[in-house]
Formats: structure tokens, sequence, C-alpha cells
């Protein structure tokens, strides 16, 4: 029996938080004083139902709760011996309501005895948010009695968020799926939300179980207690970079015991795992493309690249039917190649009309564009073309000294030119119109690499063995880290892992980027990238 | 004497015969007149005799042995009553009359099939409750009784309910309200009948839902 009387007994709010778990704490009895969800013990006494309902955070932290009430709760629900009541507002528009965050303490009277009851938090619309079914509790005559429940949430969808580290190599979304680059470990964190997306973590939440697909490339690190964090590591090995395992995760999401649901949520979230591959063109012993993982472990191309004299090498990394195009200049034939990854000739409509001697080769995503520079020795230009081949409108008159390499900024949509004996280097629009042209601490530039996480754009200066790099609006600084270097020819940066490769010689330097700070320092690598050659330029693909 | 009614408290007997009969010393009954008149007493008030349907009385007197004796019985709860023949040189006769008692009969509220009140509630449902307490042939207008109530007056009674008893003989309805201000606890209450008691537990709890 159950009746609600014209009482209200108001007490202050309470925090939320607190470490309680499922259906935890049926106390009966006792002096009267409830324990009000972590907060400041209340005392209350009389007849009573007490619920402080946590105000929306900004951020994901702050809705985060221990003890699952949503910030979108807007009325409880629930039966007393069977008997569905009539439901009970949770919002100030309920005089037993007040304060912000908003604290019920709402009058609820239940003779003594035997009773089993069930609650339900829901949201304005009717949705269930978190629940307590079955709660069997004795009212026992004479005394204070205070039952004290812990609501399990309940998940309405599953939120999987790539953490911050991790931004570069694993992109994408739950509902979309997922793209990882590289072999390298991620972590991901699996959060549970309730019917209005406010994330369910913590004690008392649902444990989502996460389970890879059948022989999956991949492992899977289960997280710490505690922790909603897992570890996931591709042991994908790649035959061709431009190509994806598709895999997925399987996360099951078993209903808090009692909490009102008994259907698991389970949900598939689909994975791209990708191996980048480092394109090295080598322009010793006649010329020669070899490709590599991002330890630097060499993979096979099969077919072998059929360039002669390479000199400058592009990937399409655009989204058009030429997308993953890979682009080789050959000065000495006066070409420009193009193949499909791994390295497989194919052809282009357009005859790339023009060319002088064609070195380097940068690829502009933004209009879809590939510029390069043409080393002939009547004078230096540079020319523009699309990704058919077909050459495009380029107004530079520029006579450039020894081009020794291009990069494309992405993030402002201009192209850097490197003239090593000139030393400059030289920054025009998509049209070919000069912009700005650098000489500061620049010594023989031979290779330039855009980083986007900073927007600067580095040049490896064989003639001081030095890494230059300038920022947005062409201030320079010599980064300290860049270490080692004997006449460094060429460089690329992985914005996967955040690497820089320097090529040394004939060797390789990786050299890793700190995401706080910008500054970098060397890294080890497991493999030797065998069979360097005098190398010129690198990309990575994907 | 023989054939004495067996009576019930609550229930009046009129003009039920008893059989009497009266011997000599040989054993021989007498059927006719009485060499010395029989007295024949009632101990109790409720339980009156009388003679070939005269006036009743707690006293009476046979003549003969062709009278008939009466008992009369009001059905107040009593205990046994003493009838008693007494003679002139003759033997003294005691006879009981025992009607059956009733206990109090509780009418409200129980817990495990006791008399329990439990409020839970200072107004509206759980605040107040009512039972009934009487016993046949001792209370009510007929017999005038009421039944005796103990109340603790120390206790935890007045911490939490007001119990209002009956007006009158005519009305065996106690109500039992919670207070203002009332504080959790437990009480009993006593009620007397004749020869019959009873207990009635009141309690006053509250009841509070914390939701985390």
């Amino acid at each position: 029996m159950i009746a609600f009387a014209a009482l209200a007994a108001f007490a202050a709010g309470c925090g939320g938080g607190g470490g309680g778990s499922v259906l935890s704490g049926l106390t009966n009895g006792g002096g009267g004083n409830g324990s009000n969800g972590g907060g400041s013990p209340q005392s209350l006494t009389g007849f009573y139902l007490r619920i402080v309902i946590p105000a929306a955070g900004t951020t994901q932290s702050e809705r985060r709760r221990p003890k699952y009430i949503s910030s979108s709760t807007g009325q409880l629900a629930y039966t007393v011996d069977g008997t569905v009541e009539t439901p009970i507002v949770l919002t100030t528009a309920n005089p037993d309501c007040t304060g912000s965050p908003v604290a019920c303490t709402v009058p609820f009277q239940i003779a003594p005895g035997a009773h089993t009851f069930s609650f339900t938090l829901e949201d304005s619309n009717g949705s269930p948010l978190s629940g307590a079914t079955n709660v069997s509790y004795t009212v026992v005559a004479g005394t204070a009695n205070t039952l004290s429940i812990t609501l399990g949430g309940i998940a309405a969808s599953v939120s999987v968020q790539s953490q911050t580290a991790n931004a570069n190599r694993m992109t994408g979304s739950a509902s979309n799926g997922f793209q990882i680059y590289g072999n390298a470990s991620v972590q991901f964190a699996v959060v549970l939300e309730d019917a209005d997306g406010n994330a369910i973590v913590g004690n008392g939440a649902p444990v989502p179980s996460v389970s890879p697909s059948a022989a999956a490339p991949f492992t899977l690190a289960t997280p710490t207690s505690g922790s909603n964090v897992y570890t996931l590591t591709s042991t994908y090995s790649a035959t061709n970079p431009g190509t994806s395992s598709n895999t997925s995760i399987t996360i099951v999401a078993t209903p808090v015991p009692s909490s009102g649901p008994t259907t698991a949520l389970t949900e598939t979230v689909q994975l791209q795992l990708y191996q980048p591959w480092i394109y090295v063109l080598n322009s010793g012993s006649g010329g020669s493309v070899t490709a590599y993982d991002e330890q630097g472990n060499q993979k096979t191309l099969s077919p072998a690249f059929t360039v002669s004299t390479p000199q400058g090498i592009a990937v399409d990394n655009g989204t058009d039917t030429n997308a993953g195009n890979l682009y080789v200049t050959n000065v000495g034939t006066t070409s420009v190649k193009t193949y499909v990854p791994p390295s497989t000739a194919t052809t282009v409509p357009g005859t790339f009309t023009g060319l002088a001697s064609p070195g380097p080769i940068a690829f502009d995503s933004h209009n879809n564009q590939l510029y390069l520079a043409n080393l002939a020795s009547s004078g230096q230009t540079m020319q523009a073309y699309n990704d058919g081949g077909t050459a495009q409108s380029f107004s530079t008159a520029t006579n450039i000294a020894n081009a020794t390499a291009l990069a494309y900024d992405s993030v402002d949509n201009v192209i850097f030119l490197a003239s090593g004996t000139g030393n400059k280097i030289y920054e025009f629009t998509e049209a070919g119109a000069l912009q700005t042209t650098w000489t500061t601490s620049l010594s023989n530039p031979s290779g330039l690499a855009y980083d986007p996480n900073w927007g600067w754009i580095f040049a490896a200066n064989k003639g001081s063995n030095s890494i230059t790099a300038y920022n947005a609006s062409g201030a320079s600084q010599t980064l300290s880290g860049f270490s080692g270097l004997t006449a460094p020819t060429a460089m690329l940066f992985d914005p996967h892992s955040k690497t820089f490769y320097v090529v040394n010689g004939s060797t390789m330097k990786a050299f890793t980027e700190s995401s706080t700070t910008g500054t970098v320092a060397a890294t080890a690598l497991s493999g030797t990238f065998p069979n360097l050659n005098t190398p010129t330029e690198m990309i990575i693909l994907p | 004497m023989t054939n004495i009614p067996s009576g019930s408290a609550g229930t009046a007997l009129s003009n039920q015969i008893v059989n009497f009969k009266a011997f000599t010393s040989s054993n021989t009954q007498i059927t006719g007149s009485f060499a010395n008149t029989v007295t024949v007493t009632s101990s109790d008030s409720s339980t009156l005799l009388s003679v070939n349907g005269g006036a009743a009385s707690q006293s009476v007197t046979l003549t003969s042995g062709t009278q008939q004796l009466f008992i009369n019985y009001t059905g107040l709860a009593v205990n046994p009553v003493t009838i008693e023949a007494t003679a002139s040189g003759a033997t003294t006769l005691d006879q009981s009359f025992s009607p059956t008692l009733s206990a109090i009969a509780y009418s409200g509220p129980t817990v495990s099939s006791n008399p329990e009140i439990d409020l839970y509630a200072t107004n509206g449902t759980g605040s107040q409750f009512t039972f009934t307490a009487s016993q046949l042939g001792w209370t009510g207008t007929t017999y005038g009784n009421t039944l005796i109530a103990t109340i603790p007056k120390t206790g935890t009674c007045s911490n939490f309910a007001t119990i209002t008893q009956p007006s009158s003989t005519s009305s065996s309805t106690y109500t039992v309200t919670a207070i203002a201000s009332p504080t959790v606890g437990t009480c009993t209450i006593g009620l007397g009948g004749f020869n019959s008691n009873i207990t009635v537990t009141i309690t006053y709890s509250t009841f509070g839902v914390i939701l985390h």
C-alpha cells in the first residue's frame, strides 16, 4: 500500500559520485539518516524518496557518474508490489524538486511489511536511463527505514572513442568504422551511453566486453580494472599499402543485473587496418624505388618499378578515380610514369606535355593537381598537371636554381620548392604566384617535409647537416632534436606516427615529434631500411 | 438438583427447568408436601430462580415435590454461580451454574494474527486507524461495562500517537491517530474485560528511499 501526502521535506543538494555498485546497500532500520549518493550525509526523516539529478556536464568527464543517475532524468517510473504507480516528475516543475543540481525529496509513504519495488529513471520522453527492479525490502514497523538503491545504467548505445594520442593512427567513428594505420598500438575507449547520449562509466555501470572478429589480424589487450581503454595492436602485414584488412570488433554490453533490460546491447564496429608503406626513390645505380613499413622493414614491390632514372615521386591522396596512384618522374626519359599500388604500371589519359627533365613532384589534394619541377639546364621551371596528366595553368616565371624538393602545404594550400644551391625555399600559390622566398638558415636544402600538426615546413639542409623549420609566417627555427645528421638529402613526415624520416647518406634516421611541444627526438626503429641507394625523395602511402 | 443449564455469557436464559428432587433418609423421593420447606438460593444476581413460573429471585422456597424450579440468567459474564438448596434437618446441596465466558473480541489490523496498528503517516492514509474491542456478556449497553484500557503513561505511545477510547458503553471503537510530529517507536496498550485481556501493539515507522 502506498500513499502520498502533502508533505514536502526539503534537504540540501548533494554531489554525485561515490563508489557504489549494483543494487547495493539495502539498509533496514537504523536511525533514519540516509546516505545520499556520496555527498555529505543528510538528516532525512519521515517518508521520502530522495534523488539528486546531476547537471549536464559540458565535458565528457563531467557527465560521468560512478553511480548512475543521468543528467537527462525527467521522471521516475516505479512499481510497488507489482502495481504501477503514477510516475513522479523529477524536474523543478515538481514543487518537491529544487536547486541545481536538481534535488528532489518526494513524499513516499508505505505501510510496514514486505514489499517489492521497481524503480526506473526515465527521460522526459519516457526512455529508460537507469533502474533497479525487483528490489525486496521489508519495512519494519516502529523503526526508521531507509532503502538505499544504486541504480544500474541502461545502455542504449555504444561509443568508441579514439584516444587523443592516437588521433592520427586511428580515425573514423563507431558508426562508419575506424581506419587504423600501422602496426603500433592504438588505444580507444569504449563508452556506453544512455538513451540521451550521456556516458555511463565507472562502478555500477554495465561492463562491456570487446572481442575481435575471427582470425582478426590484431591483438586486443583487455583494460586494467576500472579502465575502459582498450589497446589494439595491428599485426597486419600488407602486400599493398593501398588496400586494407577489413575486420571488426564486437562490443557486448550485458545489462546491470536487475536494472531493467535483460537483453545485451551488441554493436559491431568495422575496422580497416592499413599498413602504411614508405616509398623511397633511390637515384643511385640508375635509380630504383624501394618500399618499407614504418619500422624500416623492406616490403616487396612486385612487379618492380620500371623507371630508369627516377627523380621524384608523389601519391594522389585525393578521392577521385585516380586516387591512390603513384606518379614517378623519369628525368632520363622526360616522362611521368603512373603506377597503381603497390607497383603496377598504369596509364592516365594525359601525356604530361611540356616536360623538360622532370624532377621533384608533389600532389595537391585540394585541387587534385600535381606540381613538378623541370630540371632542364635551359631553365628550371615548375608545371602543374591534373592527376590525369593534363597540363594546368601555373603562372610562375621564376627561374629556379637546382630544384631539389617539393612539398604541399595542405593547410594553407601552397606549394614549397627547395632550391638547393640557391639556398632558398620558394612559396607558390596553387596558381603559381610566388608568395615569399625564404633564405634564413638554409644551406643547400635538399629535402622538404610538411607537418600539418604544427603547420610547419621542414627543410633538410645538406650543407649544414641540420633541419630548419618554418612556421606559416616564415619564421625559422633549427630544431636541436634532429641530431647526428650527415648531408641529409630527403625527408618525410609520417602523419600517422608523427615521425620524421630523414635520409642520412644511405641510411635512414627517424625522429618522433612531441604532440605537445613540437620538439623532436631520435627514435629507434626495428628495421634498417635496407637497400637505400642515394635517396632523393620519399612518400608515404596511405 | 440436576439439569442445570450450561449457559454462555452474552446469552440470556429464561425459565430453564432445573430438576429438583427431595429424598427421605431412607432415600425415598418425596413426592408430596415437604415436612420442612426447602430454600434454594443463587449466589449471583445475574442468576435468578423461580418456582412454578412465579417471580424470579435470588432465593425461592419449595414446599412440595410437585413444584418445578426454574433458573433465569441475564447473560452477564460471571464467575460460576452457586445454587444452594437448604432445608431444616436435610443435607445442604450445592450445585454450580457456570456460563461459558467469551474472550475479548478484537476487530482491526493485525500482524501475524496479533492486534497491531502500524502508523506510517501524519495525515491521510496511514495516519489513523480504528479498531473495535468488545466482550460478549460484558461490554455494550446490555451489560453496561467497558473494557479497561491500560495505556502506559510513560513510554513511547505519546511520542507518536493518540488513542481515543469509546465514549460510551454503546461503542466499542478505538481510534489511533498519529500526532503532528511523531517519532518512530512501538508501544503496547492493554484492554481488560471480564477474565480476559488483550494487548494491542501500536507502531509508528518512517520510510525513506534514496536513489543514487
